[in-house]
């Protein structure tokens, strides 16, 4: 009798709790590419939002900003909203009221912020203001280039996920090469001092932050990430394999030189 | 494939839209898990509770609970624990309650205010229906007192409420009792009392937002654009005698 009247949940809670954070977080970064591509339509070169909040605590764009320009060394304003209905033709395809909307939801949580997106404003001035950095549009090429500006020969990346109640670690575990060849990527809990690793401390983060939105977002994880098996890895959980898109090798070349 | 800025567009909205079910779902599965959780462990202290008031502030959303309430066959209610009065946080650690209560409470729309009556209490303090130890019997319970040969019932589940379509029984006016008679309500002649109605789509969504218990008791019905499902009652023994 008793044993019926205890319902234990089938699932433990904290399993539960994750998996719920767990979705937030999918949907605020769905969210964030939701806004993306929407400025990206009226705005191609579009590359970061300026917003700040007002007493209230809501959401003020103060520009669309594109990427830092080579040629002038800072970023161009592509757009700055107005207060004049009449010039509204300007916002072009761009439903700001909407964006503002989107804005004001995930910018409530910490989520963006944990995935490093959301920084203060780079000017000393605005420090007050948000500075929010669009996704790149194909983040699994864009993990490739970073990685082979430091390791040209590189043709994947295996590395292992761990979902927590503060987002998703990740664990580089190796790269492999044009050759064949396998190189480890030493673990900075177990091995702290090793001077072995492949590219520097920053460059890690850059990379750790789009391969767990790469994880985080359903349709990604199963586009570009592959299961893998390493028995002699010495960390539990499961690898996971990012293949790089195909290119010639060029190092092959360039070794002989 | 097109992967022109328009294309973008549509497939970031239907990713958003496919983030939007899932963070609901696990948002429903947790509360419900919560609730069953406060539930096992208000039973265990206290087996003969059958609902809880509690205060509610709107300001930040917590819940202090006020006092574990049985009813008893006549319907009248009495007073198990005073949360206030009697200290007694030996058997039950109240503090913890309160914290879980508020955390499965905290959205508007959470799916754990099903288990909450609409109406407070003269006092203003709300009531909650602890979920009974099996849901899907106290379900057919509640559809058999007024159509006592419901064999399942379908429900719609669209737009994060729920209501009964109709109730399907089986015809006993045939000798083989095979055929199956489907009841709809409509607005002039309601399947039951209001009150029912809300008991048993609380169920209803409860049984819902558990896999567990989705998986056995609701089976969909319609197309992928459909919520409705059909909710299969259990046979009782007693039925037919």
């Amino acid at each position: 009798m008793k044993e019926q009247q205890l319902r234990p949940t089938q699932i433990p809670l904290n399993d539960l709790a994750t998996t719920y954070v767990q979705a937030g977080e999918t949907l605020f970064l769905a969210i964030h590419d939701d806004i993306a591509a929407r400025v990206r339509l009226a705005h191609p070169d579009a590359e970061h939002l300026e917003v700040s909040f007002d007493a209230n605590g809501d959401v003020r764009l103060h520009g669309v900003w594109s990427a830092q320009d080579s040629a002038i060394g800072s970023c161009r304003l592509l757009y700055a909203p107005h207060d004049d209905p009449e010039q509204s033709w300007r916002d072009g395809p761009l439903d700001i009221d909407e964006l503002v909307t989107d804005l004001d939801r995930v910018l409530t949580g910490a989520f963006l912020h944990r995935w490093g997106v959301v920084e203060p404003h780079p000017v000393y001035e605005h420090r007050d203001r948000r500075w929010i950095t669009l996704p790149p549009a194909d983040r699994a090429a864009t993990v490739a280039a970073i990685v082979r500006r430091h390791v040209p020969d590189a043709e994947s990346l295996i590395c292992r996920f761990e979902a927590t109640h503060r987002g998703v670690a990740v664990g580089f575990e190796q790269i492999t090469l044009h050759c064949g060849e396998r190189v480890n990527i030493p673990c900075p809990r177990c091995s702290p001092e090793s001077d072995d690793n492949p590219w520097p401390h920053d460059v890690s983060h850059e990379l750790a932050r789009l391969l767990a939105q790469l994880y985080a977002l359903p349709h990604l994880r199963s586009r570009h990430l592959t299961p893998c098996m390493d028995v002699a890895s010495e960390h539990e959980g499961q690898l996971w394999q990012l293949v790089f898109p195909y290119r010639e090798p060029a190092s092959a070349g360039a070794a002989h030189h | 494939m097109t992967d022109t800025a328009a294309h973008r567009v549509a497939t970031a909205l239907r990713h958003r839209g496919l983030a939007v079910d899932a963070f609901n779902e696990a948002q429903a599965q947790y509360e419900i898990a919560v609730l069953d959780h406060v539930t096992a462990r208000i039973v265990e202290a206290y087996p003969k509770t059958t609902h809880l008031t509690f205060d509610h502030s709107t300001h930040d959303r917590t819940v202090e609970p006020h006092g574990l309430w049985t009813t008893h066959h006549d319907g009248t209610e009495e007073l198990v624990l005073d949360v206030r009065g009697d200290a007694d946080t030996t058997t039950l650690a109240l503090e913890e309650l309160a914290g879980d209560l508020s955390d499965a409470l905290a959205g508007l729309h959470s799916a754990a205010w099903s288990a909450v009556r609409p109406d407070p209490r003269p006092d203003r303090r709300r009531t909650l229906d602890l979920p009974p130890a099996d849901r899907i019997v106290r379900v057919a319970e509640l559809v058999r007192a007024r159509h006592p040969h419901a064999q399942l019932i379908t429900v719609d589940f669209a737009d994060d409420t729920c209501r009964v379509l109709d109730v399907i029984c089986a015809d006993t006016s045939q000798a083989d009792g095979g055929v199956i008679k489907p009841i709809r309500a409509t607005d002039e002649h309601p399947l039951w009392p209001e009150d029912t109605e809300r008991r048993i789509t609380a169920l209803a969504r409860q049984i819902h937002a558990l896999p567990h218990l989705r998986a056995r008791h609701l089976a969909r019905v319609g197309g992928p654009d459909e919520h409705t499902a059909f909710l299969l009652l259990p046979q009782t023994h007693t039925h037919g005698k």
